[in-house]
């Protein structure tokens, strides 16, 4: 009997004790997976294609897939600072076409090619200090202010092309999306400086570690001194920037503004930056996270069409792979929680 | 004295309740019979609203027993309180402003017709219990546009209407105008006058005296004593909440303070408070001192710039501080160290580093760009100062105890180099350990000449470290007493408006 009791004793000390340990497991775990996790699918997936479709390992593909993410990456990087702010861009896709539409008309109508791409670009952050200003400036939600702003400038894209494709008739205008650098192509060249300019500007930059204030906290951050307005405005402009410097890439692959061109990227490039370990509440998330989000995404469509898996089977196991990236946040959400 | 009042409705007896370390509740009674007023008083942080969560069902005592006439009960949610004629008024009312006064009411036992809101018996339904109350409310207004004093009188006439025997209201006057105190007041005494029995938990002194038929004081937890109000008076109540030993937790070294650094002068802002005039001398550490939602706090952040201020001057080392964010009050040499550090000062998922120098960054940059080994030297020097215990300046400051949290914020202060420091409760929610350190690097900044300035809940502490008090109530400076000598009993007299006459000491 008083055996008993005491095995009922010990049971009840043991039981919290295991349970701590159990959490300290699972913390330590989320640990490394913030770190190292997301890379650790990505060498996978490599491997996993590598095996199963034998033309994927070879540096021609390599190529081919970095290059088919470039444009999708460049908007994702933009995308990661605006996710950082708790925020959301779900005008990109629209950017896209308004400033390969703005790049193309300028050349068509005389214009040097690097006037023409400057144009784009800046036609591209306009529009995001737009969504910048009403999203800081009257409080409004982000998710409102660029859902408005997609449906806008897809308009604008369309008015000014009168709806139509219009062709960049001197190849001069293809080189940013077609030609190489040495044996890189351009666009994953481009693509690779916007990494490295955007990892600067938040690793060692006063604005970066402002972009991370105000996405953790943004009334500690409005005490600590920060204008946090002028920190959403410029979030949303740079976003904006990036997507007109994709709309250029992609206006110069096909040769054309398309004013039809980039919808669905916006989920294509939130993707990459969950996937990549954005918390979507904000204040935390890593650029080389994006970029490593954006390859999965990368390696998964070009390894099933090498696989010859058909496109629509292509969409379901991109949707899962996306939930289950969002899943996994979450349930590190819940774990820090208890 | 009838039958009727002699009833006990609901009785507690040896109630303990713990949170993790701390002794929420220890060994406490309470009991309300039919037709009385019974307040429940004491300090800020005496056990007042943990009893009234565990009456109400929302926690379960560690020992201890209920009784609801004479039976034990235990209540494992509210809404088993609620059937048993047990209800509560939070200070935070449960009511959803889109929806109408009626929908409201009727929430949760909507009356359908084949299956189909039946609007017109729910309209109907909502004027008789309005009626109860007295209310001359329109049942489909959205409640959302009524004052809080309507939604508060529409949350009674839900509970009455369902048959509460017992009615707790937890410090319902502190959003109310005098106009609605008076009707709510009228309300509860015509309550009473029915053989409700009525739980009246507040602090203000003036409120008890005119309601109450009895009193019951807490103090850190502790049952202090239950009175008639006929066998006692104000003074004796205050001495039953405040009367305990300073310790010798709290650390002020000699210091001659010098001139005068911060001048306020008609200070005004925020509906309800001030004009405020007041000085804060270098070296000097000045501490605002009231009851909760005195207006201390608002005090605090109209000198920052947190909020607006409409009317007054600020001056620092004589220059005129004119309209400014927190970002100018940084530069000015103003400091804040707000009330709530997880909602207002920390950033739980960046570095100790980014979090100490986050208000200093463009002092530590050159175009933008942060030259890391001078933000990394300052910053290893000022935690090391502190004596800040982590892992080291690069961890997040989430994975560190609430001690060494508030240091990391006490340290971005530091890196401010403030003229005036005000700190905001500035031991809110640390252990006993961390206060005295917090107390130390106190007496360490004001050893230099830095003007500061504390808002603070916690009584002892106020008298303990600083050289002078404010005592705030309704938004005004209603006392300016020397700290060394003076007595809890003096501040909280100042404090509740028992004593109203200022005179200086």
């Amino acid at each position: 009997m008083s055996e008993k009791t005491a095995d009922a004793a010990v049971v009840a000390v043991a039981v919290p004790r295991q349970q701590t340990i159990r959490q300290q497991t699972i913390q330590r775990i989320f640990y490394w997976w913030d770190r190292v996790g997301i890379l650790l699918v990505l060498v996978l997936l490599v491997l996993l294609m590598t095996v199963a479709a034998p033309s994927f390992a070879s540096f021609g593909n390599a190529m081919n897939v970095l290059r088919a993410i470039s444009i999708n990456a460049i908007l994702a990087a933009g995308m990661t600072l605006v996710i950082l702010t708790a925020g959301i861009d779900l005008s990109v896709g629209s950017i896209l076409a308004v400033a390969g539409c703005t790049g193309v008309l300028l050349h068509v109508a005389g214009m040097p090619v690097y006037v023409a791409v400057i144009g784009g670009v800046l036609a591209g952050a306009l529009a995001g200090a737009i969504n910048g200003g009403f999203s800081a400036w009257l409080a409004m939600p982000p998710f409102i202010v660029t859902l408005g702003a997609m449906t806008y400038l897809r308009g604008v894209a369309y008015t000014s092309t009168g709806g139509l494709p219009v062709i960049a008739d001197d190849l001069s205008y293809g080189g940013l999306g077609n030609a190489y650098i040495s044996v890189v192509p351009t666009p994953v060249v481009v693509m690779l400086i916007v990494y490295a300019a955007i990892w600067f500007l938040l690793e060692r930059t006063t604005f970066g570690r402002h972009v991370y204030a105000v996405g953790g906290n943004p009334e500690a951050a409005r005490l600590a001194g920060i204008n946090v307005k002028r920190v959403l405005v410029w979030v949303y402009t740079i976003s904006g920037a990036t997507a007109g410097l994709g709309g250029i890439i992609f206006s110069a692959r096909v040769m054309s503004a398309q004013p039809n061109g980039g919808q669905g990227y916006e989920l294509d490039a939130i993707a990459a930056v969950i996937l990549g370990g954005t918390a979507l509440a904000g204040g935390r998330g890593k650029i080389v996270g994006t970029l490593i989000g954006a390859l999965i995404i990368g390696v998964l469509s070009n390894g099933l069409v090498l696989m010859n898996v058909q496109y629509f089977t292509q969409l379901i196991v991109k949707g899962v792979v996306i939930i289950l990236a969002v899943a996994l946040d979450s349930v590190r959400r819940l774990a820090n929680a208890s | 004295m009838t039958d009727n009042e002699s009833v006990v409705l609901l009785e507690v007896n040896h109630i303990s309740k713990r949170f993790g370390a701390t002794k929420a509740l220890t060994d406490v009674h309470f009991s309300v019979r039919a037709g009385e007023i019974h307040a429940l008083t004491g300090e800020n942080g005496a056990g007042k609203s943990t009893l009234m969560k565990i009456i109400s069902g929302n926690y379960q005592p560690d020992s201890g027993e209920v009784k609801v006439r004479g039976q034990a009960v235990a209540f494992a949610n509210p809404s088993q309180a609620l059937a048993a004629g047990i209800a509560i008024i939070h200070q935070e009312l449960n009511t959803i402003p889109a929806m109408t006064v009626a929908e409201n009411l009727a929430l949760g036992r909507e009356p359908t017709r084949g299956g189909i809101l039946d609007r017109k018996s729910m309209v109907v339904a909502a004027r008789e219990k309005l009626a109860l109350v007295g209310a001359d409310i329109d049942p489909t207004m959205p409640i959302g546009r009524l004052s809080v004093g309507m939604q508060q009188m529409i949350e009674i006439a839900r509970a009455i209407s369902e048959n509460a025997q017992v009615l707790v209201l937890d410090e319902p006057t502190a959003a109310l105008s005098q106009t609605e105190s008076k009707r709510l007041f009228e309300l509860l005494n015509q309550m009473r006058d029915k053989g409700i029995g009525l739980v009246y938990i507040s602090h203000r002194m003036e409120e008890i005296w005119q309601l109450a038929d009895r009193v019951t004081v807490f103090r850190d937890g502790h049952f202090v004593g239950t009175r008639d109000k006929a066998a006692v008076d104000p003074a004796e109540i205050v001495r039953m909440m405040v009367g305990r030993e300073v310790s010798d937790l709290y650390l002020r070294e000699e210091r001659e303070p010098g001139e005068v650094r911060l001048a306020v002068r008609d200070l005004a802002g925020v509906p309800g408070i001030g004009p405020v005039s007041f000085d804060v001398r270098g070296g000097e550490v000045l501490t605002l001192v009231g009851l909760i939602g005195a207006g201390r706090t608002e005090i605090a952040r109209l000198l920052y710039g947190a909020d607006v201020r409409t009317m007054g001057t600020i001056t620092l080392d004589g220059t005129e501080l004119g309209p400014r964010k927190p970002k100018r009050s940084i530069s000015d040499g103003v400091g804040l160290l707000p009330e709530s550090r997880k909602d207002q000062a920390l950033f739980p998922e960046m570095s100790v580093k980014d979090n100490v120098s986050i208000s200093t960054l463009p002092r530590w940059s050159k175009a933008g760009v942060l030259m890391r080994r001078s933000i990394t030297s300052l910053v290893d020097r000022i935690t090391a100062s502190l004596q800040l215990k982590a892992a080291s300046n690069e961890v997040e400051v989430r994975s560190l105890s609430g001690g060494n949290q508030q240091k990391v914020v006490l340290a971005r202060m530091l890196a401010q180099q403030p003229k005036l420091l005000i700190l905001d409760e500035p031991t809110r929610g640390v252990d006993i350990g961390a206060k005295s350190e917090i107390y130390r690097i106190i007496n360490d900044v004001a050893a230099t000449g830095t003007a500061i300035l504390i808002v603070s809940s916690d009584l002892p502490e106020a008298l303990g470290i600083s050289d002078r008090l404010l005592v705030i109530r309704g938004g005004r400076i209603v006392a300016d007493i020397n700290a060394p000598g003076a007595t809890e009993e003096q501040v909280m007299a100042y404090a509740t408006g028992v004593q109203t006459t200022a005179t200086a000491a």
